[in-house]
């Protein structure tokens, strides 16, 4: 048996040894990170965001079973970090700066890395800015190599043939968004 | 393979759901049709963008994580951890732990014997305990080295989280350090072995180590986490090192951005 499996090292900081949350950490920081990255664009706040989710994951220990499972139980923590931000400030993050996108195509520095994936992936920002929240995550979660819908659908609290169709029609949508910007 | 099925399936294949002969299977069948492959086209740039590779966060991220954990672990009761079951069951650290003992036992009685003075007895006593700290320092020292040559990810990565305990690194941790850093097949462990490093970089071995690994880097996250700690350090010797890597054709994008933002911040 593998002494070190995210459920045994959970179990671990459950039981007070807090220090074995330093691995959990190694072993997700950047998946976390990049679930909050791909939804704001915004690297401090989501190196904030991070934090927030290790230390609810400390907060929330005790709520941590042996049936859980590791990988499910910290996103679902992400997804309730990120939507009490997303509540906090909902008004700036509604607001879309159309303009900037076309600053950062067009413009002098724009124009100078005209490297075609930075361009490409600006773009995949804008458009996932502009799908709601849910979609958003479903994206990101989905296209996490190591999760599959099965986890996918735990995490958001549906079945697997659920988060699938939910993770469809969030793609659909976003390649509609991102031809429209594409054209701009 | 037929038309249905790929529509079907695509948007698995664009998140990547699909197993790997599904996967296959549909990229072989774009080859055999590239009518349908044109169809498709306007997916490609999105496709490009959302199989780009994950961002790296930075070393701050990691300092804020760490002085928060060890803020918790201030606070929470201790409690027995495995290391420390280790370290009580080996029986060379009982070996260790009874010469102490013993040490301090006939140290004081030779100080209640000869001068009786209590104050002294308690400056012996604190300098006891200062070498007795020093064992432990040696002990984890040892368990690091054993760790750190271990065939799964999970206990080199235990290794590292143990380097972050010692109070100071003999020659043969940083030596550890350093092959997980340019010769481990985890990323993971290659990345968390650049925090661990970071920690000695006032050795001057480690800096010149750290300079010489960036050209060795296969990874964009362990390119991109030595480029920001070589600007934390300002280090000039790494502009050279960098410039290197920047001349590889097949060099990732986000990495060349961000050597040729790191030399700027450098120089």
């Amino acid at each position: 048996m593998n002494a070190l499996t995210d459920n045994t090292l959970m179990l671990a900081v459950k039981n007070g040894e807090v220090d074995r949350l330093g691995m959990l950490y190694e072993r997700y920081k950047v998946w976390v990170y990049n679930f909050f990255f791909q939804s704001n664009h915004n690297a401090a706040l989501s190196e904030d965001l991070v934090q927030n989710v290790f230390m609810r994951i400390l907060k929330y220990k005790h709520t941590y079973t042996e049936e859980s499972k590791f990988v499910t139980w910290m996103f679902q923590i992400a997804r309730n970090v990120n939507h009490d931000h997303f509540r906090k400030n909902k008004k700036h993050m509604d607001t879309v700066d159309l303009d900037g996108v076309a600053f950062k195509t067009e413009n002098g520095k724009g124009a100078e890395e005209t490297m075609e994936l930075k361009e490409s992936k600006n773009l995949l920002h804008e458009a996932l800015k502009r799908l709601s929240l849910e979609k958003r995550e479903v994206i990101v979660l989905s296209k996490l190599k190591e999760l599959r819908y099965r986890e996918v659908g735990a995490i958001l609290g549906c079945s697997e043939d659920a988060a699938r169709t939910k993770a469809h029609r969030a793609l659909k949508e976003l390649k509609t968004v991102y031809l429209q910007l594409q054209k701009q | 393979m037929d038309k249905e099925t790929l529509h079907e399936l695509w948007s698995d294949y664009v998140l990547g759901q699909l197993s790997e002969t599904q996967m296959q299977e549909i990229a072989s069948y774009l080859e055999r049709h590239p009518e349908v492959k044109v169809e498709l086209a306007d997916w490609e740039p999105l496709m490009e963008a959302l199989d780009a590779e994950l961002e790296a966060p930075s070393q701050e991220m990691d300092k804020g994580f760490y002085t928060k954990l060890q803020e918790a672990m201030d606070e929470s009761p201790k409690q027995e951890s495995e290391t420390t079951k280790v370290f009580r069951l080996r029986p060379w650290a009982i070996g260790i732990a009874a010469s102490i003992v013993m040490a301090l036992g006939f140290f004081l009685g030779k100080q209640w014997n000869t001068s009786g003075a209590e104050t002294q007895t308690l400056v012996s006593a604190n300098e006891k305990l200062k070498e007795a700290e020093q064992e432990t320092n040696e002990v984890r020292t040892q368990l690091v080295i054993s760790l750190a040559d271990q065939p799964s990810a999970s206990k080199r990565l235990e290794a590292l989280s143990e380097v972050k305990k010692l109070d100071s690194a003999t020659d043969k941790v940083i030596e550890a350090l350093f092959k997980m850093l340019n010769n481990d097949p985890n990323v993971n462990v290659r990345l968390a072995a650049v925090t661990s490093l970071s920690k000695y970089v006032e050795n001057p071995i480690v800096r010149e180590g750290l300079v010489m690994s960036i050209t060795q880097q296969e990874s964009p996250l362990v390119q991109i986490a030595l480029a920001e700690l070589m600007v934390t350090l300002k280090e000039q010797k790494s502009i050279n090192s960098m410039e290197t890597l920047l001349k590889k054709p097949d060099i990732n994008k986000a990495v060349k951005e961000k050597l040729e933002e790191s030399i700027k911040e450098i120089i």
